[in-house]
C-alpha cells in the first residue's frame, strides 16, 4: 500500500513534468529577447518544485511517524 | 539599477520580419483582462483550506490519529490530492497566462499581424496589408476598462476578408489613429520605407508611447541595429555573466537553441549586401 501511494504520487509528478515540457517548448519557441515569459516560467518551475518537495517530505514524515 | 526595457533591445520581433521593417505598434492584452481570472484563482487557492475547516470532526480525528494504520493512508491520500490539486491549479494558471501573454497585435510600416494563442496547442497568425483596411473602430466599455484606459479594437476589411478584432489593449484610440494614418499613407502611394504616422504619438511599443521628436527605440528597426542585436543575443557568450539575471539569460539561451532568428545567418546576409 505504501509503495502504491508513492507510485500514485510519482504519476502525478510525472504528468506535471510532461506538461511543463510542453510549456517549456512554447516559451523557448515563442519568447522574445527581453520579454518576461522566461522569468515567469522559471518562477512557475521553482514554486511547483518546492511544492512537490514539501509534499514529498510530508509523505515521508507521515510514514516515519507511523 | 538601470534596468533594460524590452523596447531598448535591438531584436527581431517575429519570424519573417524584414531587416528594415519598422514596428509602430506592439500591443498585448492589458493585465486588467486577466484580473477576473486572478481573482477566481485566488479563491481556488484557499478553497481546500476552507473545505478542510468546514469538514466534520470525524474526518479530522481520523486524519490526526497518528497511531492508526488507516489514518496513514488517509493522510497519504490527502497529500496526493493536495499535490494534484495545486499542480493542476498552477498549470491552468500558467496556460491561461501563456494565452494572455502570447496574443499580440503588431503593426509595422507594411502590414498588421495578429497573433492569437488559443490554448497551448493552437496558435493563429493573421496578416493584413494597409490597403485592405476599410475602417478602424475602438470601444471602451466597463468601469475597470474606462479607469485603466483599456478598450477593444476592430479593424474592418474590404470584401469577404475577415475582420481583425483585438480585445482589451492599452491606448486603443492611439493604436486606431496610427493604423488609420498608415493606411491612409499606403493608399496614397507613400513608399513603405517613408511611412511614419504624422501624429504626436508615432508608436506604442508594449504600453510605452513613442513621441514624434523622441529617439526611436531599437526594437522599431532592428535591421539598423543589427550589430547590436547580435551583440545583445550573444553578450553572455563573450563575457562572464555578472548578475543573477544575466546568469539566468545565459543558461536560457544555451538551453534553447531554437531562438527565433539565426543571427549568424542575418549577419552574413548583411555583409553580403555591403
Amino acid at each position: 500500500m505504501t509503495v502504491l501511494m508513492f507510485f500514485i504520487f510519482g504519476i502525478v509528478v510525472l504528468a506535471f513534468s510532461l506538461f511543463s515540457l510542453v510549456v517549456f517548448y512554447h516559451i523557448s519557441r515563442f519568447s522574445y529577447i527581453g520579454d518576461i515569459s522566461k522569468r515567469v516560467f522559471f518562477v512557475f518551475m521553482v514554486s511547483d518544485g518546492l511544492l512537490i518537495g514539501i509534499f514529498f517530505i510530508l509523505m515521508i514524515i507521515n510514514h516515519l511517524l507511523s | 539599477m538601470n534596468k533594460t526595457r524590452f523596447h531598448q533591445i535591438a531584436q527581431p520581433l517575429f519570424v519573417n520580419q524584414r531587416d528594415d521593417e519598422r514596428i509602430f505598434v506592439l500591443s498585448r492584452r492589458h493585465t486588467i483582462g486577466f484580473i477576473w481570472f486572478i481573482i477566481t484563482f485566488s479563491f481556488l487557492l484557499v478553497f481546500p483550506f476552507i473545505v478542510f475547516l468546514l469538514s466534520n470532526d470525524t474526518l479530522s480525528q481520523t486524519i490526526s490519529n497518528i497511531g492508526s494504520q488507516d489514518s496513514v493512508y488517509y493522510r497519504d491520500a490527502l497529500i496526493i490530492s493536495a499535490t494534484g490539486y495545486y499542480l493542476i491549479f498552477s498549470t491552468i494558471l500558467l496556460s491561461a497566462w501563456v494565452n494572455h501573454y502570447y496574443s499580440i497585435l503588431i503593426v509595422t510600416d507594411e502590414r498588421i499581424i495578429e497573433i492569437i494563442q488559443k490554448g497551448l496547442f493552437a496558435r493563429h497568425v493573421n496578416e493584413m496589408t494597409f490597403e485592405q483596411i476599410e475602417d478602424v473602430s475602438c470601444k471602451t466599455q466597463g468601469i475597470l476598462n474606462t479607469v485603466f484606459g483599456v478598450g477593444d479594437l476592430e479593424i474592418q476589411t474590404a470584401g469577404s476578408l475577415r475582420n481583425f478584432s483585438v480585445n482589451e489593449i492599452s491606448y486603443p484610440e492611439l493604436v486606431a489613429e496610427v493604423i488609420l494614418e498608415l493606411s491612409h499613407q499606403a493608399k496614397t502611394g507613400v513608399a513603405i520605407q517613408k511611412r511614419v504616422p504624422d501624429l504626436p504619438v508615432v508608436a506604442i511599443i508594449d504600453k510605452i508611447l513613442i513621441y514624434k521628436n523622441q529617439d526611436m527605440p531599437k526594437i522599431m528597426n532592428f535591421g539598423q541595429n543589427l550589430d547590436e542585436a547580435v551583440k545583445d543575443s550573444r553578450s553572455h557568450l563573450s563575457r562572464k555573466p555578472r548578475s543573477l539575471r544575466e546568469r539566468f539569460d545565459c543558461w536560457w539561451w544555451n538551453t534553447c537553441n531554437n531562438s527565433l532568428v539565426d543571427f549568424e545567418v542575418e549577419e552574413k546576409r548583411k555583409n553580403e549586401r555591403m
